[in-house]
């Protein structure tokens, strides 16, 4: 996704808060499926590995396990477990709502992968300068840490310190490391603080450095994405396009706002893609040219 | 620069308004009269509880020693979520809350809560990790008086902590995969959940046991070196 790694920080974001928020409030299987579709779609596009996909395929169940045995609604009982009736009505809404709950995971992995440090604190200074500060340290500090646990564990192995394998020897080994670790990681912070002091942290105006511009077709994303969030919002609010699971399933009313609502829907999903895809094919025909 | 000048008034504020706000989370997701729409509410209300914080946050000149120390205790938590089994995750976050005030307890826990998510996979539920986690801190730097005097009152409020961090996010459960919210299918996510609910009271305990006393020491060494 290099298009959309390129794209400034706000329009993606107004992009995956619009797509997740506009998944959960109409929760109907036709938008599930697009969604998951354009969401896994783009997982392969950030080469997201098989072992992940597996990972959330596990919530995936657990998730749509959970509403059956909890959701006593519905009015199609197919299996009594003690005196509870397991609803068919609720094993479709747990389905769909797994799914969807697994969609949002594919796109908050690719959100997560294309957001790094740099990026999130240009997204968080406008809002807070001090929690943006503390964020972009916090990254700095926490594989430096895993670093030096790993580090005082070794040299606890070497001075013999390191106990046996039994759960309160390995669990007060473990305590000793941490506790050695956060001894090192007080005093280097206080350092690390001064040395911001002295080199005039917090003393004037502060001013804002990032590397991201506003390119026309981040503009262009935005504008778009905005219309399309819109188009698939405004029909909704004139006519009954949500599906009823409970008591028993009616679908959607379908005609022209229906149409608009979707049509617009799905092309919102995939708009990154097509304007990755779009960068894509003109960079290809570039390069044939020279 | 500060916008309300009268102490007292301020104080108020700062632990009225994530009350209020988590308070009206909830009302919101029980009594909303449209039966479906209770997963963004929550997730609306738990961003908007942060973004206010963080607004509230800056409006304060804090040093760079506050603030680092600050980014100190939640990479220390971060790293603490990598230990398997018992995390002393929120146990650092309480420890954080009751050395270095309730702001500071809450910036640690909810952004703690980010940040390893960005290991351990963030989504929609992370808002609510964030505030769960936030207000753990929160009130562990409010009641810091009582708890720092009582050995027994700290282990019980970690304990406490952890039983009320697992009913928080069964919240975000119940409304991921039902839906919406009543007493019972809440209470039986409850029941389905109880091994996770004593696993973090447990670890919690076990963590401030261990590790509060010599934080204690560890920081007042601090703050004879540098004189903080």
């Amino acid at each position: 996704m290099i298009w959309f790694d390129k794209c400034n920080p706000f329009p993606a974001l107004f992009y995956f808060i619009s797509v997740t928020v506009l998944a959960a409030l109409f929760n109907n299987p036709y938008h599930t499926a697009v969604t998951l579709a354009a969401s896994i779609v783009m997982f392969v596009f950030m080469r997201g590995r098989a072992r992940v996909a597996l990972s959330f395929s596990v919530v995936f169940v657990l998730t749509f396990i959970v509403n059956p045995l909890v959701s006593k609604k519905g009015a199609t009982p197919l299996i009594f477990i003690g005196n509870d009736p397991i609803t068919l009505e609720s094993i479709i809404y747990g389905l769909n709502s797994a799914a969807m709950i697994l969609s949002v995971m594919f796109l908050f992995f690719t959100f997560t992968r294309l957001l790094d440090s740099e990026k999130l604190l240009y997204l968080l200074s406008p809002f807070s300068a001090s929690a943006a500060m503390t964020v972009s340290a916090v990254l700095r500090f926490a594989p430096l840490y895993l670093r030096q646990a790993r580090l005082i564990s070794a040299q606890q192995k070497v001075i013999g310190a390191e106990g046996g394998r039994s759960i309160p020897e390995r669990l007060r080994s473990g305590v000793r490391v941490f506790s050695a670790l956060s001894t090192w990681a007080l005093e280097n912070g206080i350092i690390a603080a001064d040395s911001m002091a002295c080199r005039g942290y917090g003393t004037g105006k502060r001013t804002f450095f990032s590397f991201f511009g506003f390119r026309p077709s981040d503009l262009v994303f935005l504008l778009l994405s905005a219309a399309l969030t819109a188009g698939a919002a405004v029909p909704a609010a004139f006519s009954r396009l949500s599906f009823m699971y409970y008591p028993v399933i009616v679908l959607p009313e379908t005609g022209t706002a229906f149409a608009v609502s979707a049509a617009s829907y799905t092309l919102l999903v995939f708009l990154p893609l097509i304007f990755e895809i779009t960068d894509r094919i003109k960079w290809k025909y570039l390069q044939s040219k020279i | 620069m500060r916008v309300i000048e009268n102490e007292k008034t301020r104080k108020a504020l700062r632990i009225g308004v994530p009350i209020v706000l988590t308070a009206s989370a909830m009302l919101c997701a029980l009594f909303a009269t449209d039966g479906r729409k209770y997963v963004v509410i929550t997730v609306i209300v738990a961003l908007l509880t942060l973004l206010l914080f963080a607004a509230g946050f800056d409006r304060r000149r804090i040093g760079s020693r506050r603030l680092i120390l600050g980014a100190v205790f939640t990479a220390l938590s971060v790293t603490g979520r990598f230990i398997p089994l018992l995390k002393p995750m929120s146990a650092m976050i309480i420890i954080a809350g009751l050395y270095a005030g309730p702001e500071t307890g809450f910036l640690v826990g909810s952004t703690s809560a980010l940040i390893s998510n960005f290991w351990f996979g963030n989504g929609p539920w992370t808002p609510m990790q964030m505030v769960a986690l936030g207000l753990t801190g929160f009130f562990a730097g409010v009641f810091s008086p009582l708890l720092e005097k009582s050995r027994a009152a700290l282990i019980a409020y970690g304990a406490l902590s952890g039983i009320f961090y697992s009913m928080f996010m069964d919240i975000w459960t119940v409304t991921s995969s039902v839906g919406t919210l009543d007493l019972h299918e809440y209470l039986t996510a409850l029941y389905y959940a109880l091994f996770f609910m004593i696993s973090y009271a447990v670890s919690n305990a076990l963590y401030l046991f261990l590790l509060a006393p010599p934080f204690g020491r560890k920081l007042r060494r601090i703050k004879d070196k540098y004189g903080l």
